[in-house]
């Protein structure tokens, strides 16, 4: 990969932050949050800001200068447990100025190739002071993502591997990746420094040892894990669910881990610490995945719709079923089944929704979470649910 | 539908390149020196694969399979000399724009809908595309329906 880095060079524009002040944004430059003692902030599932997302997440995310009270507050980010990292699309800013991550030696700004499965997302890399209910993640690394319709400035190389996210095709102004692992390394992704048009792949002068990070981990407190709540969802429906994300794990009276829980512990090596998933004899890693608006699986009993084949529409509900185990096989495994109908329809919440995976590769997405409290503890925690990354959960209505 | 296969070891040599979608095989030797300085040295094999599909016909394609820099393992399968479906899985995506050749601008303009942030899902007249992923961990399949070989389920492209 580093090789390929070192070799592609495209014309671009650079990235003008002072120029993308004409989108939608949710609010003024404000003052700093005051710092608090709450550690719950609101989940709102469903079809986002535009009303074009299904079984979508989103959070309320304030992003500042670092060390001032210039910040801007942002609604519907996408809360995202299979990535890593606070992105907001470009038009989403007002006029707040984030200063930008610099390569050493060049003193040129940095721009990251994200890739997700919809596409990828060309971002400049910047710091910011990341509030979230009353937690502070100070000076951390943010980006701020070209979501132009005009992309003639993506080099070749981030722009030859996918479509372009649109974050709003999912009712989103961006992302927040929490997964466990917290931190991506630099070289997974494709950077570069862009100057006068055109960018240049680099792989060193980097000053950060994470350009993607899940602000969470970064708290002053409560950093060593999540608890995601969702209420059940029994039908189909345009009505958004409300939950709530709790941060720290055993640090405040309102985030326990209860003695009931079913949990398993996720790869540590792993990028985003997957667990084992066993189906129809097959074993492959996976996580629950609240950036998943579906269930993903691979089952060759259930009928696919055509034209594509991608859809499963059972003649009657179904149920597909699965084992979670650790990645080490240690503990007790979890048999987990999912009910898939066959949709007539899109709705903002769809419990019982199944896409068609490769065999042997799949995700628990977002219906997954609903009737659910999902506990997610961060590498380096240690837990009653072990050593982390651990994924357990409670089925809590 | 009883399945055959057969697995033939036709070709074991170094090869730093795909082949592109709708291409005629040769089109791998264009594509290796396009691609050599961006693609570290793969291994490729040509499998023959047959399948039975109870109807006294004989399917036959090849499928190569490629090692890709970046942890990626490409899949191309051919028939009648041509390239009618890729897949492939890895860390990221490969090089789309050569994987997919002239398809490549069709894949880009046909937007996806409703599948949300992992899916890609292109479903156009010459090309169907799949995509999904998380990070680190991506998968995809695309084909041509046109060129598939009569009596491939699709289906047996994810398998």
């Amino acid at each position: 990969m580093k090789k390929l880095l070192q070799l592609l060079m495209a014309l671009t524009t650079v990235l003008n932050l002072s120029s993308c002040n004409s989108g939608t944004s949710s609010s003024s430059p404000a003052p700093a949050p005051t710092p608090s003692v709450s550690n719950v902030t609101t989940i709102v599932a469903g079809s986002g800001y535009n009303g074009r997302g299904i079984n979508t997440p989103y959070i309320t995310v304030t992003v500042c200068v670092p060390n001032t009270t210039s910040c801007q507050t942002l609604d519907h980010i996408l809360m995202d447990t299979g990535s890593v990292g606070l992105k907001i699309d470009a038009s989403q800013m007002n006029s707040l100025d984030l200063p930008a991550i610099t390569q050493t030696g060049s003193g040129l700004p940095i721009s990251v190739c994200n890739l997700y499965g919809s596409g990828y997302a060309f971002a400049t890399a910047n710091y910011a002071d990341v509030y979230i209910a009353g937690e502070k993640a100070g000076n951390i690394p943010v980006q701020i993502i070209n979501d132009s319709a005009d992309q003639s400035g993506v080099p070749a190389s981030c722009s030859s591997e996918g479509q372009q996210v649109v974050f709003s095709d999912v009712g989103a102004r961006g992302i927040i990746g929490i997964n466990p692992i917290i931190n991506v390394a630099n070289n997974l992704n494709f950077n570069y420094v862009c100057s006068n048009g055109s960018c240049i792949p680099i792989t060193e002068g980097i000053p950060v040892p994470y350009l993607n990070v899940n602000p969470v981990g970064y708290f002053a407190s409560d950093n060593n894990g999540q608890i995601i709540s969702l209420p059940a969802a029994t039908a189909n429906s345009n009505t958004n669910l409300t939950g709530t994300l709790t941060f720290g794990l055993n640090t405040e009276s309102n985030n326990l881990i209860p003695g009931n829980i079913s949990s398993v512990l996720g790869d540590p090596n792993n990028f985003i610490g997957k667990f084992t998933v066993t189906t129809e004899g097959v074993a492959y890693d996976s996580m629950f995945d609240s950036g998943t608006n579906h269930w993903l699986f691979y089952d060759a009993t259930i009928p696919t719709c055509p034209p594509d084949n991608l859809v499963y529409c059972p003649p009657t509900a179904t149920q597909w079923q699965s084992v979670a185990s650790s990645y080490d096989g240690s503990g007790t495994p979890i048999a987990i089944s999912a009910g898939i109908l066959s949709p007539t329809g899109y709705s903002s919440i769809m419990p019982f929704w199944g896409i068609q995976s490769s065999q042997g590769s799949g995700l628990y997405g977002l219906p997954f979470y609903y009737g659910k409290t999902v506990y997610l503890g961060f590498i380096g925690s240690q837990t009653s649910m072990g050593a982390g990354p651990t994924w357990g959960f409670t089925n809590s209505n | 539908m009883k399945q055959v296969l057969l697995i033939l070891m036709v070709a074991f040599a170094p090869l730093s390149a795909y082949a592109t979608l709708g291409e005629s095989t040769p089109s791998i030797e264009s594509d290796n020196k396009a691609l050599a300085s961006s693609i570290s040295t793969v291994t490729t094999k040509m499998i023959s694969q047959e399948v039975d599909t109870g109807k006294n016909k004989s399917l036959k394609y090849q499928v190569s399979i490629i090692k890709a820099t970046g942890n990626i393992t490409i899949k191309e399968y051919v028939s009648d000399g041509k390239v009618f479906a890729v897949s492939w899985a890895g860390m990221r995506n490969p090089d789309l724009k050569q994987l997919f050749g002239k398809y490549f601008p069709e894949f880009k303009t046909t937007k996806t809908a409703g599948l949300g942030l992992r899916n890609t899902q292109v479903s156009a007249k010459n090309l169907m595309v799949n995509i999904y992923g998380v990070t680190g961990d991506f998968h995809g399949v695309a084909y041509i329906p046109s060129l598939l070989p009569a009596g491939l389920n699709p289906q047996d492209l994810l398998k």
